[in-house]
């Protein structure tokens, strides 16, 4: 008698938990149809997208290392040329990869090149040299320059040296520029591990 | 073991060679930027107003925050320093006046420390802008011009915007001078009106062309306000739906295929669609057409035909050149010519004289040195006689 009762009991528990089941059910389904199905019309929707401006430069080469040397006997001077990549009466390995810097934002900017040094401050010696180059690596991305493809000795003075793209472009087919470096080298120059730092300003427009 | 071992080191090989890649990798490719680029306020005396920049690298290099410009002095940061990038709060805290009015730019920027190493290393440094409008003291207003082209019989919409930078109100009277050439056509006028300080207005009128020839015009736009009158000139064009032929290749080579190239220009404010060019060369059966271009407004491009001269019996002839578009025709004629092909030098014929050159030379050479051979012995013989 004790088990009919049990049993009676669980008999009513499964039905009032498949009714409160059911009312679930429906009250998810109406709910999931109401705003969760995709197909569903609604009367009307809004998109709102903000897009921000980016000012952003992307550098493909962060150092130019020859390594150790010395100019060869009997030479005066050696000449290292990332564009060329040559080393010229001296015993350095030769860099072929001048630093290449990308405009990464969605701005045009400007750009300048400064350096911590000069070529005695850098270099030392007779008649040293230290030069940079400025070349466009994609066409019509550095605009309003007069010293394109013009080797000139580096600017250490001014707050942000010298600018080179008075209009660096953002668009993909012409955002990438390539700096070359070149030292000559006295054979009486500084002998020890040389360091300097080439500095590119990137500004909005 | 011999296999376990060989394993073993291609494993070796291959995480060594992932690592140097890794390694590698990490020292030639870094970026470093802001957002937002740039932020555009107006001028207010002791406006405090917070700004917010995101600077981002993917190094973790130290970078340093300053403020450039003449208005780096009002200026404070949250931080001074990053470490790989981070926000940058900026309190710009303006004095009551700033001279001289216009626009100022003051640069917010992050300079990256660099590492010491070997070499030339390279750093970077990126300037974000706070650009502040100062109004001008009095009354001072800027504008903007633009003129659109158009066919004959449609109207040109001229607009004009005017902004008011200065301090006070301004009273605007507007009207744009229509010239051809130097000669005045006629002035239109536009409606005037007051602008508060700030205040931007956009000003439309359309000129109707009715009474107009299709060519080129001046337009002149002037807006007086009261203390002076701003000009600014652009030039329109009414087209006409004509197409020129500018020019034509004028020479040929005999008794081959020969390109003719045709300079066309468009005066018509829309594209042609289909254009090809049918030429005609008079007095004989030879008639050729160019492929059908389409032709942009206003545009100076050129058509390309061949034909073959082999047929061609005089040196000097006529060519009609007829171009075919939307129904009309346009039609020139040209003199061409036959240009021959400058002679090839004969090579054998030039080695063969000058071989007969030195031959002679030479029989001159040993002619005269037989004679004087000959002189020498005479002499001596005379003296044996005796």
């Amino acid at each position: 008698m004790e088990s009919e009762n049990f049993l009676l009991t669980i008999a009513v528990i499964a039905v009032l938990v498949s009714a409160f089941g059911l009312g679930f059910t429906y009250v998810t389904l109406e709910n999931f149809k109401q705003n969760w199905l995709t197909g569903f019309v609604t009367s009307s929707g809004t998109v709102n997208v903000s897009i921000s401006t980016s000012a952003a430069i992307n550098f493909t080469t962060s150092l130019v290392n020859w390594g150790s040397g010395n100019v060869n006997n009997g030479s005066l001077l050696a000449v290292l040329d990332t564009s060329a990549g040559t080393v010229t009466n001296g015993t350095w390995t030769p860099v072929t990869t001048g630093f290449k810097i990308e405009n990464y934002g969605n701005v045009n900017v400007s750009l300048s090149l400064k350096t911590g040094l000069n070529a005695s401050g850098f270099i030392g010696g007779t008649s040293p040299l230290y030069q940079y180059n400025v070349t466009n690596n994609e066409t019509s991305s550095c605009i309003n320059s007069t010293a394109l493809g013009v080797w000139q000795d580096v600017n250490a003075t001014a707050p942000s040296g010298t600018l080179f793209c008075s209009l660096f472009s953002f668009l993909d087919s012409s955002d990438l520029i390539r700096v070359d470096i070149k030292l000559a080298i006295p054979y009486n120059s500084k002998t020890d591990t040389l360091t300097d730092t080439l500095t590119a300003t990137a500004t909005a427009l | 073991m011999r296999e376990f071992l060989k394993k073993r080191y291609n494993l070796i090989t291959l995480i060594t060679t992932l690592f140097l890649l890794i390694f590698l990798c990490s020292d030639v490719l870094a970026v470093a930027g802001v957002t937002p680029a740039s932020y555009e306020i107006k001028f207010k005396p002791g406006l405090k107003q917070a700004f917010s920049f995101d600077f981002f690298s993917d190094t973790n290099s130290n970078f340093e925050i300053y403020a450039e410009g003449d208005l780096a002095d009002y200026v404070t940061f949250d931080k001074k320093n990053l470490i790989g990038g981070g926000k940058v709060g900026v309190l710009l805290e303006l004095p009551n006046e700033i001279d001289p009015p216009g626009l100022h730019r003051l640069l917010i920027g992050a300079r990256q420390l660099p590492d010491k190493k070997a070499g030339i290393t390279f750093a970077s440094n990126i300037r974000a802008v706070i650009k502040v409008d100062v109004p001008y003291p009095g009354k001072y207003a800027e504008m903007e011009f633009l003129v659109s082209n158009a066919n004959i019989n449609e109207p040109i919409n001229f607009k004009i915007k005017i902004t008011n930078k200065g301090r006070e109100s301004i009273n605007t009277n507007t009207y744009i001078d229509v010239f051809n050439g130097k000669k005045q056509l006629e002035t239109l006028n536009l409606e005037s009106y007051t602008l508060l300080p700030d205040e931007i207005i956009e000003l439309e009128k359309n000129l109707s062309t009715e009474n107009y020839k299709a060519g080129d015009y001046l337009a002149v736009a002037n807006v007086d306000y009261e203390v002076k009158t701003l000009k600014r000139e652009s030039k329109f064009r009414l087209g006409e739906l004509r197409v020129e032929i500018n020019d034509v290749t004028r020479n040929f080579k005999p008794l081959r295929i020969n390109p003719m190239e045709i300079a066309i220009e468009s005066f018509w404010n829309d594209p042609i669609d289909y254009l090809y060019a049918n030429v005609s060369i008079l007095d004989s059966n030879i008639s050729f057409l160019t492929p059908y271009v389409k032709v942009s407004p206003w545009q100076q491009t050129t058509l390309v035909g061949y034909f073959d001269t082999s047929t061609l019996t005089k040196k000097s002839f006529k060519a009609q050149v007829t171009l075919f578009y939307n129904n009309l025709t346009t039609q020139k004629t040209f003199n061409l010519r036959i240009v021959e092909d400058p002679k090839p030098i004969n090579y054998v014929l030039v080695a063969l004289i000058a071989l007969i050159v030195i031959l002679l030379l030479s029989l001159v050479l040993l002619a005269f040195w037989v004679s004087r051979l000959a002189k020498r012995i005479q002499p001596k013989k005379n003296d044996n006689k005796k």
